[in-house]
């Protein structure tokens, strides 16, 4: 077999979502406006869902998933400094432990973080055809952590002959990123890969006003993503898919109050799933199995610089395995449903030193965990149609954990969606919770006077309830849409730690919290390629004392929009406010309130020719200072330009 | 104790929100219909009004090839309670049909010069397609009947749907996107100075 020159030409397969076909004969017949249907998984019917398109995302030039989430109403994205440091998200006020991230159905929150949140900052959006962010408690589908929401992330599938793409990307900080795609698919097989490396110089993420006349050291992060979805089809109902994903990345850290020039963290996670569907009885029963493996190493590392400094060599390791089976089951013209089974088994490893100088030597913690756990899980929702335009979807589920009585969940959504005045009515009611994590239930943490946390295995889950109403009107054709949703939280025996006066400390629960606000905004389609988005989020956030939560900005807004200014090129411009909200001061660990701020990021691009693209953009236009968490600073203003060629 | 500034600031914001809702409103002119009929008052024609139009010009060969071509699967039944007229496509169509084989208007354009002043029209129509998001999220689709007159300079005049979709937006959408042509380019040497009316199916239709 010859081995053939593989031509990395321009460009994205760009495939426009809509087209306009005339009938078979040419000229006559009626005009047809066609587009993909968009597949809306039963259950998210009457939610708050944003859709982010693969064609959304290379718009806004994102990168990583963050920076795609931090556009979206009722998401607040919080870096520790810049790109490669932890990464949170509160949604609608939650928690950061309160959103459930799933990749192609695998729950890819890591079961050794202490307090369960998931980690945004490695996620790099290569290979991703679509992210759906439902916003609202939805345990009922899906389990534990699906408090304030579920960002549900779907990967490419090969589609069409073989494509080959070949990006880079560089810019300010010493900047790079290097990409290589190759999808396509036949009658049996389908395949969609995707190679990306990612790496900068960084800025220091410790501002100016704590360095204290030190040396400004860059805190830079390298991210090398392997992507691959593929599958084989051997009959028209029947497929088998893989999907795996590895990530190696490795962050330049600042510990403690000031910088610290060796402080890092390397990250390496991996997952898989093989899944198996088929289509039976006339496509009335659509049976899905699946089985998937996560494993995710987190290891910090730093050196003492003096005899006071810090020194931490720790490791954790989490590991989670999970079969599934889910079935769709069309009942009736107007009622279907979905049945489904779990289990899963999680399991982490916590091991290694940090230790902390003092003039009275050293205080040394010890990690020491090795724990599992199975959860048994079966769920059922049912959707129907109760007048032509009246829908709704109600479920339950019932998660079974080995150590602790489960959790039952339920939820109930109606739909009104109004075709004469092209106006929808939703509203849902749901309950969530969040089992606790394994280390809140199991960690044990030692010191050399003795114990620093020890896990309480009596804990019950956090609990939510929560409901919303939302309307979203089409006007002018559909060219005008503005939507107003309010919606409430209500979550019960949040986890807290307490310090107990043996200097030991474990978790309980104890503190309550209410979240509840709006989320509205307006698109205006001024044509099929440019549009004006403009959304507002507030939140209201308050615990058991009436004190506001940490780091939840009670206003946020942004604006975005996006034209063609000619056939070939395009530009966006997106304006992003985040308003005042709590936070802790880094030095002296007071409570504080900081400033808002606006970040604005201009991006162009020009289709050079048929295969080639061009594209850069323009972060931080303003070079605006600002600190999503107090004490560390977000990248200052940065120009980035790239090239993408395919064949 | 809720500090004013905050008040304030979100007094600014809603009237900076409202002011870029009304921005937006007021740039639309040319997309908006001029007429200030509510929509639902257009969709309805009865079948006399259509005989009446029927004499002035011929119609579109296109809305008879609809009939003895495509079949009844991409015209939707009416929906319950939507805007559709009282009349099925088919009955229209056929009485159009009766029409023009009885006796042929004697101002008929050829058929060769009917499809290619309908080509034309289409391919205007794919340069400012949309399928409109919001139905596109409902899964919404269906077939809009839309009667269009040009006049000998090409000009679209009387753009009106004689038979609804059953959903506000998609007959919205047909109207603005035909609308926005305005007029067919090269059609003045086609029309050969008469006046040319159409009946055009439009239908939005998802797939995969």
């Amino acid at each position: 077999m010859k081995i053939s020159v593989v031509h990395f030409a321009i460009v994205l397969a760009f495939i426009p979502p809509v087209s306009v076909i005339g009938a078979e004969n040419g000229a006559e017949g009626p005009i047809v406006i066609t587009a993909t249907r968009i597949p809306t998984p039963l259950q998210q019917i009457a939610s708050s869902v944003t859709i982010i398109t693969a064609e959304d995302i290379r718009a806004n030039q994102w990168r990583s998933l963050p920076e795609a989430l931090a556009a979206q109403p009722g998401m607040r994205i919080v870096t520790s400094g810049s790109v490669g440091a932890q990464t949170s998200l509160f949604t609608r006020g939650t928690n950061s432990n309160h959103t459930l991230v799933l990749l192609n159905g695998i729950d890819i929150s890591d079961p050794s973080t202490p307090n369960g949140a998931y980690d945004f900052a490695h996620l790099d959006l290569s290979n991703i055809e679509r992210i759906e962010i439902v916003r609202g408690p939805q345990s009922t589908l899906y389990g534990s952590g699906a408090v304030g929401g579920v960002i549900n992330i779907i990967t490419k599938r090969g589609q069409g002959p073989s494509r080959y793409t070949a990006s880079v990307e560089g810019g300010s900080f010493h900047t790079y990123t290097e990409k290589l795609s190759a999808r396509g698919n036949d009658s049996l097989f389908h395949y969609s890969m995707e190679v990306s490396q990612f790496n900068t110089a960084g800025q220091s993420i410790t501002p100016e006003r704590l360095r204290a006349g030190q040396d400004d050291e860059n805190d830079g992060y390298r991210n090398t993503t392997v992507s691959f979805q593929g599958g084989i089809t051997p009959t028209t109902d029947t497929e088998f898919n893989l999907h795996a994903r590895s990530i190696h990345a490795h962050s330049q850290l600042d510990i403690g109050s000031g910088e610290d020039p060796d402080s890092e963290s390397s990250v390496a996670q991996r997952f898989i799933r093989l899944e198996a569907k088929t289509t039976l009885l006339e496509e009335r029963w659509k049976p899905v199995f699946g089985y998937s493996r996560s494993r995710q190493n987190r290891q910090t590392d730093n050196n003492r610089q003096s005899s006071l400094g810090d020194d931490e060599h720790t490791r954790f390791l989490g590991e989670s395995e999970k079969a599934d089976f889910q079935n769709q089951i069309v009942l009736s013209n107007n009622n279907s449903a979905v049945l489904g089974y779990e289990t899963k088994t999680d399991r982490m490893t916590a091991a290694g030193n940090s230790a902390f100088g003092s003039a009275f030597g050293d205080f040394i913690l010890t990690e020491n965990t090795s724990v599992q756990e199975r959860i048994e899980s079966w769920y059922l929702q049912e959707q129907f149609t109760l007048a032509d335009d009246f829908h709704g979807t109600v479920g339950v589920r019932s998660d079974n954990y080995d150590s602790f009585p489960g959790a039952r969940t339920w939820r109930f959504t109606p739909l009104y969606a109004i075709p004469a005045t092209a106006t929808k009515l939703k509203a849902s009611y749901g309950t969530g919770y969040r089992a606790p994590s394994l280390y809140e239930r199991f960690g044990s943490t030692q010191t050399n006077f003795g114990t620093a946390y020890t896990g309480n295995p009596a804990l019950k889950p956090e609990e939510s309830r929560g409901w919303e109403i939302g309307v979203e009107q089409a006007l002018k054709g559909g060219r005008l849409e503005p939507y107003f949703t309010y919606y409430k939280n209500r979550i019960t025996n949040l986890i807290k730690v307490v310090y107990l006066p043996s200097f030991d400390s474990t978790s309980v629960n104890i503190d309550n919290a209410t979240t509840e606000g709006y989320e509205t905004g307006i698109s205006f389609h001024t044509s099929h390629d440019s549009t004006i988005t403009a959304e507002y989020t507030r939140t209201r956030t308050q615990d058991q004392n009436g004190q506001e939560l940490l780091r939840r900005p009670r206003q946020m807004a942004h604006i975005q929009g996006k034209t063609r200014i000619s056939p070939l090129s395009d530009v966006t411009l997106s304006l992003d406010y985040t308003g005042r909200r709590k936070d802790v001061d880094r030095v002296s660990g007071a409570t504080i309130v900081t400033g808002g701020y606006t970040l604005a990021v201009i991006g162009a691009s020009w289709q050079s020719s048929k295969n080639t693209r061009l594209h850069g953009r323009v972060e931080n236009l303003f070079n605006k200072k600002y600190e999503p968490i107090d004490g560390f600073q977000g990248t200052g203003a940065g120009f980035f330009v790239g090239a993408e060629a395919s064949f | 104790m809720k500090d004013s500034t905050s008040r304030c600031r979100s007094i600014v914001f809603w009237i900076t929100l409202s002011m870029l809702a009304h921005g937006i409103a007021i740039s639309l002119p040319s997309s908006i219909p001029p007429s200030s009929k509510p929509i639902a008052d257009m969709n309805i024609m009865w079948i006399s009004d259509w005989r009446s139009t029927e004499s002035d010009a011929p119609v579109a060969r296109l809305a008879r090839q609809d009939q003895s071509t495509s079949s009844d699967t991409h015209l939707l039944p009416a929906r319950k309670g939507a805007l559709s007229a009282d009349i099925s496509t088919r009955e229209l169509l056929s009485a159009h049909d009766e029409g023009s084989s009885a006796e042929k208007p004697r101002t008929a354009l050829e058929d060769k010069t009917v499809n290619h002043l309908l080509g034309l029209i289409r391919r205007s129509i794919q340069e400012h397609f949309v399928y409109p998001p919001f139905a596109l999220r409902q899964g919404w689709e269906g077939e809009v009947l839309v009667e269009l007159q040009l006049d000998a300079d090409g000009e679209i005049h009387d753009i009106r749907v004689v038979r609804s979709s059953g959903y506000r937006i998609l007959d919205e959408d047909a109207l603005l996107i035909l609308r926005r042509i305005g007029s067919i380019p090269n059609a003045r040497v086609w029309l050969q100075g008469q006046q040319y009316s159409a009946l055009i199916p439009v239908i939005y239709r998802l797939t995969g």
